[in-house]
């Protein structure tokens, strides 16, 4: 009897990823909301070294950091494949995975900051935006090839949280005409059946992200 | 014997870590390759052209593809030369355990090294003192998640976590000489005695940049910031 468990919270991109894989696959879950502020016991006991989330529960076996989850899913599901069969190619979506991740200081930069800082902030995140586009995605589909696969769910955060960073601080990184392969790709994601029928309620994000915008720049500046 | 795959190429810096985890990787699973030092001060074409992205080293070229990232790079190894030895375990919840352990050490412990090499005084006292904490939760989460077995070798052979950690942490002689501190102290003794494990095997030794010209590069690199 398969027991899995997802420990989330809702306006994450991390939980979300573990989410999209697990919904791609069809693999059954409970999904455990879990507050930040007030961290159960259960993440604490799952997660001692980081206590974060998300952390994915296997017959009690706890997994935490979401790229460590989504390969162990990958391995232990593999119908389904979200992972190209190639070595290369494997090679190429996990070098995305980690760029984006690696570059997340630079778009919360966006959202944190405010004046100059935010204009400086704004203008890498075009930077990146380009490079994601020009060498991440190139004329393919999906970052990963023909299929949606772990590099598009990652990148999923332009889609669902870029727009709500963008609005919630007052700031808009691209024109309707910028980086058109991109468009392409955030529309054929948003259309993926799983991916739509599982996204965080857009006008609750919104209100989350500005409060939690508000918060985070006051204790900045105190 | 290796059935032919095709020409390997590595770049890298003969003081990289990085490249010391993708040499040791290579030379456990029997690869031959290429070696070419880049000089990072006047990086070449070839290098920007096959790492566009970051470029820095290391870069693996198999077949003409450029592979970065030097635990991508162990896992294309890997997945590759599906031969023995192997890197990684088979069981998935094994692995995944593996992967964790090698992104902690990368995220935190890596940088708490820049950090101690880049401070001084009272800062750089805190520092230690900070990495000696990370490495308790290193210890402790070892031990919780591998008992009684060491997670750095496949019996007598390196495995992921040791080429990842033993990359790095086999170099704190030199660091600690560089430096003048002692960096990982009976603070931390089941941590030390893992490294001195992993400086033990002949493989480690013979891939590891040497001692002394380690030390002179540092203190060149001390004297400079």
């Amino acid at each position: 009897m398969e027991e899995v468990k997802l420990l989330g919270v809702w306006p994450s991109p991390y939980s979300y990823r573990v989410i999209w894989a697990l919904e791609l696959k069809g693999v059954k879950y409970e999904y455990v909301k879990e507050d930040l502020a007030n961290k159960s016991d259960l993440l604490l006991r799952y997660n001692p070294v980081h206590q974060k989330v998300p952390v994915l529960v296997h017959n009690e076996k706890p997994i935490a950091e979401s790229t460590v989850i989504l390969e162990y899913i990958e391995e232990t599901w593999p119908h389904n494949p979200l992972l190209p069969t190639d070595p290369h190619e494997r090679a190429f979506a996990r070098f995305w995975i980690k760029f984006l991740d690696d570059k997340s200081p630079t778009l919360v930069g966006l959202y944190l900051t405010v004046g100059e800082e935010q204009e400086k902030a704004t203008k890498e995140v075009r930077e990146l935006l380009k490079i994601i586009e020009e060498q991440g995605l190139g004329e393919k589909k999906y970052f990963g090839g023909d299929k949606i696969g772990l590099a598009d769910l990652v990148f999923g955060f332009i889609p669902v949280w870029l727009g709500v960073l963008e609005e919630s601080a007052g700031v808009k990184v691209t024109k309707p005409d910028d980086f058109p392969r991109l468009q392409v790709w955030i529309e054929n994601f948003r259309e993926n059946p799983v991916i739509k029928a599982n996204l965080p309620d857009p006008h609750q994000l919104l209100a989350h992200s500005k409060q939690k915008r508000e918060v985070l720049l006051a204790s900045k500046i105190a | 014997m290796e059935e032919k795959k095709g020409e390997v190429i590595l770049f890298g810096t003969w003081a990289s870590t990085f490249c010391t985890r993708v040499e040791l990787a290579l030379k456990l699973k029997g690869i031959p390759y290429e070696y070419v030092e880049e000089d990072l001060t006047n990086k070449s074409e070839l290098l920007l052209s096959l790492n566009p992205v970051h470029k820095k080293v290391p870069v693996l070229v198999h077949n003409g593809k450029s592979i970065a990232e030097s635990l991508i790079i162990l896992e294309y190894i890997e997945e590759c030369w599906n031969t023995t030895p192997k890197l990684l375990p088979e069981d998935p919840y094994q692995r995944a355990k593996v992967r964790f352990w090698a992104n902690y050490y990368d995220q935190k412990i890596v940088p708490s090294f820049y950090i101690i090499f880049g401070s001084k005084d009272k800062e750089r006292e805190k520092a230690i003192e900070d990495l000696s904490q990370l490495l308790k939760v290193f210890e402790e989460g070892i031990e919780k998640d591998f008992p009684g077995q060491s997670p750095f070798f496949n019996g007598e052979i390196l495995g992921y976590l040791g080429i990842v950690i033993g990359s790095h942490a086999c170099n704190y002689q030199a660091v600690d000489e560089a430096i003048g501190v002692v960096l990982i102290s009976e603070k931390n003794p089941e941590f030390l005695s893992w490294v001195n494990a992993l400086k033990n095997c002949p493989l480690m030794g013979e891939t590891l940049p040497p001692h002394d010209k380690l030390v002179a590069r540092l203190s060149a690199r001390l004297k400079s910031t």
